[in-house]
């Protein structure tokens, strides 16, 4: 069993228990189950359960243009309709999917990263100007996570770069997520 | 001369138009009234409009699914096997239950769907009254299907025999059909989503199994004590095709113009039709709508008739020629043409709607 499976099966953990918490936002709740979504594949992909790489990349390319967004979303605008209430944060993430489809139809291929890499930092300057340690910890977790994925960073000789995006986002996510709570 | 291909979807054509016939016989020879001459050749010109454009739009969906399909189809699908259809097509309807739900609660949706709704009568032309806007948004719905692996034939052929089901449900001839009202969309269970009567509204959204409202918390069954009055609550009130496409979304750009703010603009395009800025969006009772009378004269002048029996005749021979054709055209021609079939259902919707209006409703 790879190492991957194992952060991966902590980030489940984490997503999963915001997005099943009646405390969170529908916005963080949706966001957080499009998470745990690439993240039940990616336990079942790493461990060769039942490896599906298309379904756990097509839910990662999810997670990053539409999952981002609707976490920042619910930060910077906390009080709106898409933060506040289901219809409307449904609606912000099939269209931030949507918008991500078809720039994966047109090749652009950093779209996903460039959307997520712009939420994440955007978090960290609201965060900033907010004065709130607890998100700016998890925003800047969040960030650490992409940043070391992309630069393909391990954090151990024993770990993959796969590992660093699964660890500094649970790490971020559960931060958040505590944040968050009403 | 290009070279003509027959396929499925030119042969639809005829045999719609055909179906609605035989209903106008049926109904004549029942002894009940439910064609109206000039709301139905708008309906038949409005479809053939919405396929000059669609032939067009439609390729975004195929190529989105396509490439979607080859980048993160999951499963292989054995074609020969039934189930793999079977599968695909109750997929498709309960996709299509998600589509034609947010066609009916998202705004800027329900901007292309209006046009389908926008028939006073209820019968198999109304059938044909199908949107020519409706093609950007739709194929988002269906990538579930793509990312399952579903080959993009199947999604085609499955989205065919789900889009000819529901032809056969448009209709007042046909009554309550016992058992099967709990498994299929039935005319019965269609005539109540059509209704502007306050029951109806927001109800049975299913394409071909009406097990998706019954899940979802949509469903309704029709009223004997409580006739159904059709068509949308303020009035279209023209036979132009394209204005029929259209006027919705003019409303709701004019809409947002007056809002105040960002927020209240945003929420003109994506709260439900019935978002006023005052926060409230449920539905107008029908009672305190007022009642806008039809400015259309009762007996449509004969010019208007013959002009719109041949338009519909002319309009009709030459989209099954382009259908047959379209596929050997570059893509700008398909659009030239696609654009030069709009602008004259234009020009002739609006001699239509001009010479049918009654004459104190011009002088007003």
């Amino acid at each position: 069993m790879s190492t991957l499976a194992i952060t991966d099966a902590l980030l489940l953990l984490v997503t999963l228990s915001i997005a099943v918490s009646a405390k969170q936002s529908p916005s963080i709740r949706i966001a957080a189950g499009l998470f745990a979504s690439a993240a039940v594949l990616g336990v079942l992909r790493f461990s060769g359960l039942l490896p599906l790489p298309t379904l756990h990349s097509f839910f990662s390319g999810l997670g990053a243009t539409s999952a981002f967004p609707l976490l920042a979303a619910s930060f910077l605008f906390s009080t709106s309709v898409v933060a506040t209430q289901w219809r409307f944060a449904s609606i912000f993430a099939v269209i931030a999917g949507a918008i991500g489809l078809v720039a994966s139809a047109l090749e652009v291929g950093l779209w996903g990263n460039a959307v997520a890499l712009i939420s994440v930092a955007t978090l960290v300057l609201r965060s900033i100007f907010a004065r709130d340690g607890l998100a700016l910890v998890g925003a800047v977790s969040l960030l650490a996570a992409l940043t070391l994925f992309a630069l393909g960073v391990s954090l151990a000789s024993f770990l993959q770069p796969g590992d660093s995006l699964h660890l500094f986002m649970s790490l971020g996510l559960l931060l958040l997520g505590a944040r968050a709570r009403r | 001369m290009p070279e003509f291909t027959l396929s499925p979807n030119i042969l639809v054509v005829p045999f719609l138009i055909t179906l609605v016939l035989i209903e106008l016989v049926i109904s004549k020879v029942m002894g009940r009234s439910v064609y109206n001459f000039q709301d139905s050749i708008t309906s038949i010109n409005i479809g053939i409009m919405s396929q000059f454009v669609n032939a067009t739009g439609a390729v975004i969906s195929a190529f989105m699914y396509a490439i979607i399909e080859m980048k993160y189809g999951t499963f292989e699908w054995d074609l020969t096997n039934p189930l793999t259809w079977i599968f695909a097509l109750v997929l498709y309807d309960l996709l299509y239950y998600w589509v034609h739900r947010t066609g009916h609660e998202v705004n800027m949706f329900w901007a292309s769907h209006i046009t389908h709704h926008s028939s006073d009568e209820f019968n198999l032309s109304t059938a044909l009254r199908q949107a020519s806007t409706g093609f950007y948004f739709k194929w988002i719905f269906y990538m579930p299907l793509a990312v399952l692996g579903i080959p993009v034939q199947v999604f085609v052929v499955v989205g065919l025999i789900d889009l000819l089901y529901q032809v056969w449900v448009h209709t007042r001839l046909v009554g309550r059909l016992g058992w099967i009202e709990y498994v299929l969309v039935t005319p019965s269970n269609h005539r109540v989503h059509h209704g502007k009567n306050d029951y109806c509204i927001d109800k049975n959204y299913g394409g071909m199994f009406c097990a998706w409202d019954r899940i979802f918390g949509t469903y309704a069954d029709e009223r004997e004590e409580e006739p159904i009055v059709y068509g949308l609550k303020k009035k279209l009130n023209s036979w132009n095709p394209v204005w029929s496409n259209l006027h919705y979304w003019a409303s709701m750009f004019e809409k947002a113009r007056r809002q105040n703010n960002w927020r209240d603009k945003l929420m003109c395009f994506f709260a439900p039709p019935a978002w006023s800025p005052d926060g409230d969006s449920a539905p107008r009772p029908l009672a305190d709508i007022p009642v806008t009378a039809s400015v259309f004269v009762e007996e449509t002048p004969a010019l208007v008739k013959i002009s719109g029996l041949a338009m519909t005749g002319i309009s009709a021979t030459l989209l099954v020629f382009y259908l047959g054709t379209k596929q050997h055209m570059p893509g700008i021609v398909q659009i030239f043409c696609a654009t030069t079939a709009v602008s004259v259902f234009g020009l002739l919707g609006y001699f239509w709607t001009q010479g049918n209006k009654d004459k104190k409703e011009l002088e007003r």
